[in-house]
């Protein structure tokens, strides 16, 4: 392989046991401790997530120092017809999608469901 | 609006000399570019905006800002009637609204500041509930990307159509002798406000849109049934009939 050419980059299947993590700001972090479903609503339908088999909770959050980190089930969100899968980015080869419409039901479905592995050091 | 519904007055009759610009910064907190009227309404329609009797001129005004939060003090507006009587209207504390913006500069600052008449219905609210504006506040400063992925910022619209919206359910409740329970509110990626409230099983989310255009949305959660039901709502009176449903029993 020449200088110029770059590796190709495996697209790997995720099951529907696989945990993702989604940086998550200090502001939508209730007092309870859950997380908002606002943490789960993006601009467009596909939501931005690392694939935890690809990565660690420390690289996720790397350069996020104000943010924690959740974790939610591939399988779960397929159940809410949402689709998931790898989307390796030349910045991070952890990255995936789950895509699909998030009405303000599925967002909160998700945020029940999903566990804060690492709060944000401080809420602002 | 009358004039004189929530603003004081104070009527000074016209000198021979016009009131000089270190009269004007004496008079007021001197951190402000004095800009003249015609600058800041330059066109006749805004001026209906100031809710003005139209034998008046907005001669000039002045008050103390502050981009960071968007609540202006001790903010003054002069003004003449055809008699050439000068008027001044001192507003002890404005709060931003979605109606009735005055465009005022602060000198230093690199952005137009919306400001408002102090709204009554407001100022009993926000009075009573100051943690809502303290955390509009801090949404408000949140620069694009903020939530890392590509978030954008809360606009001054979506937030002062938040807070019409909390101030309007917190007096229909009011009348009726109950409390607004405090809302969690939270940023959403689209520039949207989200509030939240749970009591017991059951939970309540009311979106304010980014967009005007949109309507307000309503989840209501009751997580010991696994319901969620999705509503759009048209006013706040909708918003109280909610949290109504929160709070019972």
């Amino acid at each position: 392989m020449s200088v110029h050419e770059t590796k190709p980059v495996t697209i790997i299947e995720i099951s529907d046991e696989d945990q993702l993590y989604r940086r998550i700001f200090p502001l939508h972090i209730k007092e309870n401790g859950q997380v908002s479903s606002a943490a789960f609503k993006s601009k467009d339908p596909k939501l931005s997530v690392d694939v935890a088999k690809l990565t660690t909770p420390k690289k996720s959050l790397l350069s996020y120092p104000q943010h924690g980190l959740a974790s939610i089930i591939a399988g779960f969100c397929r159940k809410l017809s949402q689709k998931v899968y790898h989307d390796p980015l030349p910045e991070n080869l952890a990255h995936g999608i789950v895509e699909g419409k998030k009405t303000d039901s599925i967002a909160k479905k998700i945020a029940l469901c999903a566990i804060l592995i690492i709060p944000p050091p401080s809420t602002l | 609006m009358p004039l004189g519904t929530f603003v004081d007055t104070e009527y000074q009759e016209k000198s021979s000399v016009s009131p000089s610009l270190e009269e004007w910064q004496s008079d007021f907190a001197s951190d402000v570019t004095i800009h003249d009227a015609e600058t800041l309404l330059p066109i006749a329609g805004e001026r209906e905006l100031w809710a003005l009797p139209d034998e008046f001129t907005p001669v000039t005004s002045s008050g103390r800002v502050s981009a960071n939060s968007y609540v202006i003090g001790n903010f003054g507006l002069r003004l003449k009637d055809k008699a050439n009587l000068e008027y001044t209207l001192l507003i002890s504390s404005a709060f931003l609204t979605n109606k009735d913006i005055i465009p005022v500069h602060a000198a230093g600052q690199k952005d137009w500041v919306a400001a408002t008449w102090r709204d009554p219905r407001l100022s009993l609210f926000l009075n009573r509930c100051p943690q809502v504006l303290s955390k509009m506040t801090e949404i408000m400063k949140l620069t694009n990307n903020w939530d890392s992925y590509e978030g954008v910022s809360v606009s001054f619209e979506t937030s002062a159509r938040t807070i019409a919206v909390l101030g309007e359910t917190f007096l229909m409740l009011h009348r009726i002798s109950q409390n607004l329970p405090i809302p969690f509110i939270a940023p959403c990626p689209d520039g949207s406000i989200q509030l939240e409230w749970e009591k017991d099983q059951k939970e309540l989310e009311i979106i304010i849109p980014f967009s005007a255009d949109q309507q307000i949305r309503a989840l209501r959660t009751m997580r010991e049934k696994e319901e969620f039901i999705e509503e759009t709502i048209n006013s706040s009176s909708d918003v109280a009939e909610y949290l109504l449903w929160l709070m019972e029993d």
